[in-house]
């Protein structure tokens, strides 16, 4: 119709300079066509008479048809019930979990102190284990205003339960330019990080690689933050181009509390975090960005540390297949000292046969063992990577069953085989 | 144009889904009617921009399946998210969510209605929706493959739906191909 829409308009002024003259003309058109022997004036172009009588019918035709739809064609405020206003606030509730089984050969070796250190709790021995039950809400609160809570209750190694608002932002949509959420939530960090939540119903692994894991589950990067995000569109044509700004409390190493500064920031310095993403119109399903994250940060019984975190993705969804890889490179230097880096990669592809989706993921970190916050605080520096094979299986629409095999190589351990079975499912 | 069985109980020989004189609006705020999509085939769905639930499994399904058609094909189909609440998602949301969902282009478009034709068009889609005993908005979640002439070919659940079918009905009506 637009097409109708364009042409019918485009032809106006030209029907309304024409009537009186096509009105004589198709009069002594009919006349010339009726007579298969008259006679044409010769100052008449018969063919260009022919031609415009059959533009005038087609565009009369088309202005009724535009007539008719315009007729039919109001606004739909128009048409809707005054009942139906907006209510706020708005709220929806989703709830995920997973229920899961853990096996893992994983024991110490001395280091060359003579000291062994046993595995984390988590990844030694064999146990069931609950795993996270996410409590979702999402309440618009006004057109462009809305809020969003992630809480989580979980069990920790000491086998108690505790609970976490994992994400409670506010935003505010202006414009699709301009975007603001306050609060705490899932810093801009590549991919995984933002584009998975707490539920591990969405994605296909058991887990998240694990340098990406949460702050208190041993992950190696802030993926929360606690402050004030600015996102939007740029103007970039098909390259379809995203920023994101944010400036938040950053993060603090120390051996007795969450690194996620909820409560107090322990300096004055912020976090922040510069991210740029492309979902250009020529790379259907893909994706790709970089960026940038600063802080300064004060390890307890340390120096100042200036942390820098560059990061890139590249990733590919289709119907069949799912493609990711994401780097990342952390900087540690604390006052005083020498700069250490710690490289971090992982890339996982994931193939789907109707209700399986078998998936492979190569996971790498390689934190510097003279890291202070990682060996120091964090107890976790050196070489840790290796291949996970895993077979996500759909049982039903709202529950995945899931079976993943790693094999660990890490500093200060045996290589290690590790299985997990989980039960992942959304209510 | 090779007519795919279609799933869900609509069969090929269908009324068109397209035929409705309902005025629709776009996330632009242009009005337009669904008769105006003919021509090429569609994949249609219905959602609400601010679901994080099955919405946004819908949403990537039809995704997945516009990265994997063929480029000359993915030119000519058309992807519709039509929301099943036109009182919050006004224009201006619809537009926010194209930009934040990567929905970008022309293929894509995100329209609105009056409760009346949306209710209308859910139920021509198969799409049920409401609000359960305590209030909380409830859908199903179907993608819906019309062709050229706007009848109905393939309907699946929009839970990991087969998306390579969906691939292969879209290249079979895609009679330019």
């Amino acid at each position: 119709m637009n097409k109708n829409k364009k042409n019918g308009f485009k032809s106006l002024p030209r029907l309304a300079a024409l009537p009186a003259l096509l009105s004589t003309m198709t009069v002594g058109w009919s006349a010339l066509a009726d007579s298969t022997n008259s006679v044409v004036p010769a100052n008449i172009d018969r063919a260009f008479l022919e031609n415009l009588v059959n533009q005038v019918n087609q565009d009369a035709t088309e202005i009724k048809d535009l007539k008719t739809q315009l007729a039919t064609k109001a606004s739909i405020a128009d048409e809707m019930p005054a009942s139906s206003a907006p209510t706020y606030p708005n709220l929806q509730f989703h709830g995920f979990a997973d229920v899961d089984y853990h096996a893992s050969s994983r024991e110490g070796i001395p280091n060359a102190q003579g000291v062994t250190y046993n595995p984390p709790a988590a990844h030694a021995g064999n146990s069931f284990y609950l795993g996270e039950l996410d409590l979702f809400m999402q309440s618009q609160l006004a057109e462009n205003l809305s809020v969003l809570n992630e809480t989580v209750i979980s069990s920790g190694s000491d086998n108690r339960c505790g609970l976490d608002i994992e994400r409670l932002e506010i935003s505010w949509k202006p414009s699709e330019y301009f975007n603001m959420d306050v609060g705490r939530f899932h810093t801009e960090l590549g991919y995984y990080n933002t584009a998975y939540h707490h539920g591990t119903w969405f994605q296909n692994a058991v887990g998240r690689p694990f340098f990406l894991e949460y702050e208190d589950s041993g992950g190696l990067l802030p993926v929360h933050s606690v402050g004030v995000s600015f996102h939007g569109a740029i103007p970039s044509g098909s390259l379809n181009l995203s920023y994101y700004l944010e400036v938040a409390n950053g993060e603090d190493y120390t051996t007795t509390s969450n690194p996620v500064q909820n409560e107090i920031d322990n300096n004055t310095a912020k976090s922040i975090n510069l991210a740029f993403v492309a979902k250009p119109d020529w790379f259907p399903g893909g994706q790709f960005g970089v960026g940038a994250y600063h802080d300064t940060q004060n390890p307890s019984g340390m120096g100042r540390t200036d942390e820098w975190i560059w990061n890139a993705h590249v990733v590919y969804h289709s119907s069949l297949w799912e493609l990711m890889a994401e780097g990342f490179l952390v900087r540690h230097k604390m006052s005083g000292t020498e700069e250490h880096y710690s490289p971090m990669f992982y890339v996982q592809a994931a193939r789907k046969f109707g209700q399986y989706t078998p998936y492979v993921r190569l996971t790498y970190a390689n934190a510097s063992s003279n890291d202070p916050i990682y060996t120091t605080i964090l107890n976790q520096g050196g070489l840790d990577y290796g291949p996970s094979l895993g077979l996500r299986y759909d049982f039903s629409t709202f529950v995945a069953i899931k079976l993943q095999y790693d094999y660990v190589i890490q500093t200060g351990y045996k290589a290690a085989n590790e299985v997990t079975v989980q039960v992942a499912f959304t209510f | 144009m090779a007519a795919a069985p279609a799933a869900g109980g609509e069969s090929a020989t269908s009324p068109s889904a397209l035929a409705s004189p309902a005025v629709w609006q776009d996330d632009a705020g242009n009005n337009l009617q669904l008769a105006e999509l003919r021509g090429h085939p569609v994949v249609i769905s219905m959602f609400y921009a601010s679901c994080e639930g099955l919405c946004v499994v819908t949403r990537n399904d039809m995704q997945a399946v516009e990265a994997s058609l063929p480029a000359a094909v993915r030119d000519r189909t058309t992807f519709v998210l039509v929301t099943l609440a036109p009182d919050r998602d006004s224009a201006a949301v619809l537009k926010q969510y194209r930009v934040e969902q990567g929905l970008a282009g022309k293929r894509w478009r995100l329209l609105r209605g009056s409760p009346t034709a949306t209710a209308a068009l859910a139920a021509q889609l198969s799409i049920g929706y409401g609000r359960d005993a305590a209030g909380i908005f409830r859908h199903s979640s179907e993608i819906t493959v019309l062709d050229e002439a706007g009848k109905i070919v393939q309907q699946q659940d929009g839970l990991h739906a087969d998306l390579v079918a969906t691939v292969k009905v879209l290249v079979a009506a895609d009679t330019a191909n």
